[in-house]
């Protein structure tokens, strides 16, 4: 899943046992969804549609496969196209680790191979039109992971719990008695240096972006984040974490705000209704840290 | 960053956002399989406390078609006030208090003109009359559905109704679909009032026992369909004690087949609603309604016109002037042969937990519109209504 994950689960001491079972079983549960939509493993739902791209072969798909490609979709109508999971063949020019621009017109050309509306979903399963086209979920998989884990775990009877997929945060039940699970929220790059501590009972906290991960054009800063329009990296490096009932849902909104850039941000998020922070320069923003700023002033 | 302590309260109401696009998708969640067993059967999530008021007034009766009496009919005023809570993580308690305030008068019978046409005879003076109704529903929800019991009282001059049903709806495991079923009764009291015009029982009673079942189909992540079939018995002194000539069965079997249909159109953020009922009484009635509406969201408001067409046969026993030599006879419009359109718009508007409700409807019958012939009856009624509401939402 691209970081460190952990699956925590409170049980009675009489569980011990069932609740190692429950661990093991739910690690190869997710184990075979990330080999099920693994850009690098061939035989994955994502390699065959890759592999058949431009052909008229159409590749079926299963029920959880055909959801989470409709999610995808509602995504891209609602981020207004900026969320696109075809977009990932661009980074076959973009290297974020040597901060080395690529050039130009290799770019152009990759980016003719973008585009989600080349992407074709019926009831016979998926076609991806375009020759070198490329789809890539890894955006929405680890969160639905996070929400399947917690699902997973609780079908055995496991009440209270939380997953932690590198950042992306499945709670249910609670720790204890009206004490809610303590989630520290870290920039990607830092997991282990949480810059606050939110409560959940029954929630998810996604986080999308990272304040480590950049690069510098022109002597501004942009994010790793690639657009789909017009193949450069998006303006502005932060993070955004969002709170929501599931972990889809959070890290779809977070990531849509990164991909809108700084500027825009801040509306989408707002839109959503939903609560979320953004880290900047080490600056903190957004109704969980103004309510976190209150709480501190009121002490 | 050092880590902190004491950060965000998270209660599940923070979660429960009107955003729109959180509502589309969340619908894009819901053809996940995952995701569709979160949608299991909860109690509301808040408490909501709303007052409503309709205004319906009937058009006055066409000159040709009068005889005798004022042309006038019925206003009627009707406020309601309802309260909804959860209780405790499975429960919710509902009350619901109706106030209906009419004046008016009605057709006391129908007698023929000197063209020896039909024509009404009015009931005289306006009458006032008072109803209030209070309900009290308690429901409990589980995993895979819910269940409902209600009680309810009316009250007013003449008349006194007291009922109780019981409802329950259980979800498939995958829940795209919902089987649902409902059984009532209602012990009523009819005494009526000797004001303008005579009558000729002192008091009477008559019961009702009704059966529904139904089931509902979540045909895509964007369409539902459901069918219903319900029956209903009514036992007593069932003919309207303030008509003149009204002589009808002690007994009443009613059948109602209902079916619907919801289309969720994601680009356009509106639906498609269709529905259809088919009517059959063993007093030789059937009919047919057809409504067609389209909801449209607008942000967090919406907005839903909708046209409705009805037509039904008549009565057996109903003839326009009522043939007083058979064993049960009636003038009353509503069981002769005859149509209706209703034309209305419905729409709200959402100001963070508060919601405004206004509906306009125009309701006209037509007697050449009825199935299986005319023998049309001359006071049908039109009317407008008109309604407005606020609910308050809140933890």
């Amino acid at each position: 899943m691209g970081g460190p994950a952990s699956l925590l689960i409170k049980h009675k001491q009489s569980e011990v046992d069932t609740a190692a079972e429950v661990i093991n079983d739910t690690v190869t549960m997710l184990r075979k969804l990330e080999s099920d939509y693994s850009r690098y493993r061939k035989e994955s739902i994502i390699s065959l549609i890759n592999s058949r791209a431009g052909t008229e072969t159409v590749t079926p798909v299963d029920t959880e496969a055909r959801g989470l490609l409709q999610f995808c979709d509602s995504l891209h109508k609602e981020s207004g196209g900026v969320f696109d999971p075809t977009v990932g063949v661009l980074n076959r020019a973009w290297n974020f680790r040597h901060s080395a621009l690529p050039d130009p017109s290799h770019v152009t050309e990759l980016l003719s191979f973008v585009g989600w509306q080349h992407l074709e979903l019926d009831e016979s399963g998926v076609r991806l039109g375009i020759d070198q086209g490329e789809v890539d979920l890894g955006g929405v998989v680890k969160e639905y992971a996070a929400d399947k884990a917690a699902a997973w775990i609780q079908s055995y009877g496991m009440t209270a719990g939380v997953v932690n997929l590198a950042g992306d945060v499945a709670t249910f039940g609670a720790k204890a008695e009206k004490a809610p699970w303590q989630i520290g929220i870290s920039d990607p790059s830092l997991p282990d240096e949480p810059v606050v501590t939110i409560e959940l009972t029954d929630a998810c906290v996604a986080t999308s972006g990272s304040t480590q991960r950049f690069i510098d054009i022109d002597g501004e800063r942009h994010s790793h984040f690639l657009s789909p329009v017009t193949g450069q990296p998006i303006k502005g490096c932060f993070s955004v974490s969002v709170i929501a009932s599931s972990c889809l849902l959070a890290g779809g909104v977070a990531t849509v705000a990164c991909l809108k850039g700084r500027s825009a941000a801040t509306d989408w998020l707002n839109q959503s209704g939903l609560p979320w922070l953004m880290v900047e320069n080490n600056r903190l923003s957004g109704p969980i840290a103004e309510q976190r700023a209150t709480r501190q002033a009121l002490r | 960053m050092a880590a902190t302590n004491g950060g965000h309260k998270q209660p599940s109401t923070c979660l429960d956002t009107t955003s729109p696009v959180i509502k589309r998708l969340g619908a894009a969640l819901a053809s996940i399989p995952l995701y569709q067993t979160a949608l299991a059967d909860a109690p509301p999530a808040f408490k909501e406390l709303g007052i409503r008021y309709s205004h319906y007034d009937e058009d006055a009766l066409n000159d040709s078609k009068l005889i005798f009496g004022s042309p006038k009919r019925y206003d009627i005023d009707v406020t309601q006030l309802w309260f909804e809570t959860p209780v405790g993580g499975s429960w919710s308690v509902a009350m619901d208090v109706q106030n209906d305030s009419m004046s008016g008068a009605s057709p006391w019978f129908v007698g023929a003109n000197i063209d020896g046409q039909p024509g009404v005879i009015m009931s005289g003076a306006s009458i006032h009359d008072n109803r209030v109704e209070v309900g009290v529903t308690t429901r409990y929800f589980w995993a895979d559905g819910n269940a409902g019991f209600n009680v309810s009282h009316s009250k007013e001059d003449d008349y006194e109704a007291r009922s109780m049903s019981f409802d329950v709806a259980w979800n498939s495991d995958n829940n795209s679909r919902t089987w649902s079923a409902s059984v009532s009764s209602s012990n009523d009291t009819v005494q009526p009032v000797q004001e303008n015009i005579p009558v000729f029982i002192e008091r009477e009673a008559l019961d009702t026992q009704s059966l529904y079942f139904g089931v509902s189909q979540v045909l895509s992540s964007t369409a539902i369909a459901r069918i219903g079939l319900g029956y209903t018995i009514s036992k007593g002194f069932l003919s309207d004690p303030y008509k003149l000539n009204d002589k009808r069965p002690d007994e009443h079997d009613r059948l109602a087949l209902s079916a619907g249909y919801r289309k969720y159109f994601i680009e356009q953020r509106g639906a498609l609603q269709l529905d259809y009922r088919y009517y059959h009484d063993d007093w030789g009635t059937d009919s047919h309604t057809a409504e067609i509406a389209w909801h449209q969201d607008i942000k967090q408001h919406s907005v839903k016109p909708y046209i409705r067409v009805y037509s039904q046969s008549r009565a057996d026993f109903f003839n326009p002037i009522a043939d007083l030599s058979t064993t049960y006879f009636a003038d009353d419009y509503r069981l002769s042969a005859y149509g209706a359109t209703t034309v209305g718009i419905h729409g709200f508007y959402q100001l963070g937990d508060w919601r405004l409700e206004a509906q306009l409807e125009r309701y006209k019958t037509d007697s050449g519109s009825g199935l299986g012939g005319n023998l049309a009856a001359p006071a049908l009624v039109d009317f407008w209504r008109g309604t407005i509401g606020l609910t308050w939402r809140f933890d």
